[in-house]
């Protein structure tokens, strides 16, 4: 299988005020395609910025981040923002739905960039919202939907485009076990139709399913587990 | 776009207040400076009718060299063949009206009173320019058969103590340099509300004046032309019209014979928008204001945006969006205000303080309105807060995706 991400030698450092933090120290990574990847670590591990790398939202301090076989720092900010459209799905860890729109069209958001006929889209965003189990819910706006059900708005959102790879942060960390259990089985079933995923969590329960799992710590993989 | 149109629509009501606020700032710009436009407009329209049709006519004719000496009303330097030159003047495409006149300076006397005047003599085409008739309070206008009578205004009658068919005396130097007086019958009184006017011109028939004045020609010729945006036109064509016939006169039209109106005109034009100008910029600061305010509370959802892949451009569009939405709104509930108090003053006018300022200005003025004074507002109004929205949009628009994630 092909690799879609390939991190070489990648180091990340934030200015935070006159401290430099080294989140990423040196890490290299292959994510083919097929991957159900669970990147683990203690809070401040590098989870995040790892993933926010692998979906072309970040560029690295040194090292190379290939997408595709492409460097993304030689990338345009436009080009970017269309593979992030193209194949990329991001779960983020807090929700971050957008409050004036509904659920319907929070997931239907990402989607208006594609060459979509209303009919199509439609079909799209329902389908995706009746996996996450919140089509009755589709016209409600976030601040009426429950934490776990925002999550599973978002979650739906990052999956109706049909993305190459989906990026997720703590996905399951605002669902009781019941439906973490669900999405985690909905994620798994697109996984075998060909989506990539890469998680990062402390939810044993995606541990279980994933087919590597990374361990970070201090900004370093100390372990990856098949 | 109708996305972007839908969710800059939710956006804007996000926090209502703060819209209806900075919309208001815009209302309150854009009813003013229409307002002020309808104001301005209907003062000057009258104003410059008003000096068109009492003074200035559209056009004059003068013999060369009467206007230098203008300021002294000269009787010796006037138009001597003037039948042929107003028949002249008649047939050129546009002219509406002609009417020789007769100015001079004089001096009006009743028992032990004196008072300087200004003699117009006037034959009945002057009805035509300057509608003495409908002017008159007590009394009638002449007829042709009046030799001896004289028309004053009412402020002079009243400050002499003359009453209707009184005698008063009147003299002047002729064009001769000799000095020379006739008793008149006091026949009309008349008032245009314009109390320096009618303290000062007193008129009588032009045969008299001519006989008084001992003159065959007249001082100037009047002409009134059917469309007034072609008086610069139709001047020319009666200068090369009696050019061609040889006569070389002053034609001067009414911009010429009253350069201070035409300046105050402008005057008034500049003033009013440099200050509705400043009304519409300080809106526009709210604007500003306002749109900052969003990008920084809507930071982590641009990064959302630009996570899924919405381009820099596309974010700029959506904030310069809300603020245009804001404006529009804003200038249509502007325009409609400012057209209805407009068009309920124009009904009922209303009184305006230092009318004396200019002379000829109304103290009760009917606000007017053109296209222009509605259409220029509203656009001026979007364009500035379009510019207004485009440093916060771009701001947004330039933001790193995961900065803005990472905003709390």
């Amino acid at each position: 299988m092909s690799e879609i991400v390939k991190l070489q030698n990648v180091t990340k450092n934030y200015s935070l005020g006159k401290t430099t933090v080294r989140a990423l120290r040196g890490v290299t990574l292959e994510i083919t395609r097929g991957d159900f990847i669970a990147i683990v670590g203690p809070s401040g591990s590098g989870k995040t910025t790892l993933l926010n790398l692998m979906g072309c939202l970040d560029n690295p301090t040194s090292g190379t981040v290939l997408f595709e076989g492409e460097d993304i720092s030689l990338l345009t900010r436009n080009r970017l923002a269309e593979i992030r459209s193209e194949k990329v799905g991001f779960v983020f860890q807090h929700f971050n739905l957008i409050p004036v729109l509904t659920a319907f069209e929070n997931v239907e958001f990402p989607l208006l960039l594609k060459k979509l006929d209303k009919t199509e889209r439609r079909k799209r965003v329902i389908s995706a919202l009746e996996k996450v189990g919140l089509k009755e819910k589709m016209e409600r706006k976030p601040f009426e939907l429950s934490g776990g059900e925002q999550q599973r708005v978002a979650t739906a959102r990052a999956l109706a485009g049909n993305p190459d790879i989906v990026l997720a942060d703590e996905p399951t960390g605002d669902l009781d076990s019941e439906m973490g259990g669900k999405v985690i089985q909905l994620m798994k079933n697109l996984n075998r139709e060909g989506t990539t995923f890469v998680f990062s969590t402390h939810d044993p329960a995606i541990m279980k399913h994933a087919s590597k799992v990374v361990k970070l710590h201090d900004g370093k993989i100390v372990n990856i587990e098949s | 776009m109708a996305h972007f149109f839908n969710l800059a629509w939710r956006n804007i009501q996000r926090n209502k207040r703060r819209t209806i606020i900075t919309a208001s700032a815009i209302v309150v710009g854009v009813t003013m400076m229409i307002f002020t436009n309808g104001l301005i407009t209907g003062l000057l329209d009258r104003t410059i009718t008003n000096s068109v049709e009492l003074e200035t006519g559209h056009i004059k004719v003068y013999a060369l060299g009467y206007r230098e000496k203008s300021d002294l009303i000269p009787t010796n330097i006037g138009i001597t063949n003037y039948t042929e030159v107003l028949d002249l003047t008649d047939g050129v495409q546009g002219v509406n009206a002609v009417s020789p006149r007769i100015r001079a300076g004089g001096m009006l006397h009743i028992k032990e009173e004196t008072t300087r005047v200004i003699i117009n003599g006037i034959t009945e085409q002057d009805l035509k320019v300057r509608d003495l008739k409908k002017r008159i309070i007590q009394g009638e206008y002449f007829t042709r058969e009046d030799e001896n009578v004289i028309i004053i205004g009412e402020p002079l009658a009243d400050r002499l103590t003359i009453q209707l068919h009184d005698k008063v005396l009147l003299s002047c130097i002729a064009s001769d340099g000799t000095p020379v007086s006739m008793s008149l019958t006091v026949k009309a009184l008349f008032s245009t509300q314009f109390s320096s006017y009618d303290s000062t011109m007193v008129f009588l028939p032009l045969r008299k004046a001519q006989d008084m004045l001992k003159m065959d020609g007249i001082t100037e010729i009047v002409v009134m032309i059917d469309n007034p945006e072609k008086v610069e036109d139709v001047t020319a064509d009666i200068a090369s019209t009696l050019q061609n016939k040889g006569y070389t006169y002053e034609v001067l039209h009414w911009e010429e014979l009253a350069p201070e109106l035409a300046q105050f005109a402008e005057m008034e034009k500049s003033m009013s928008f440099l200050f509705m100008s400043i009304v519409v910029i300080v809106a526009a600061i709210g604007i500003l204001n306002t749109m900052l305010m969003a990008v920084y509370e809507r930071i982590k959802e641009v990064g959302v945006m630009a996570a899924f892949g919405y381009k820099s451009q596309s974010i700029l569009v959506l904030f310069m969006l809300e603020g245009l939405i804001i404006g529009v709104i804003g200038a249509v509930i502007g325009c409609i205000l400012g057209l209805g108090i407009t068009y309920y003053l124009s009904q009922v006018g209303m009184t305006f303080a230092g009318a004396d300022v200019v002379e000829f200005m109304e103290s009760h003025i009917y606000p007017r309105l053109s296209a222009l004074d509605v259409v220029f507002p509203f656009f001026f109004a979007v364009t500035v807060t379009l510019l207004a929205a485009l440093y916060p949009a771009y701001r947004a628009s330039q933001l790193e995706p995961v900065e803005a994630l990472r905003h709390v």
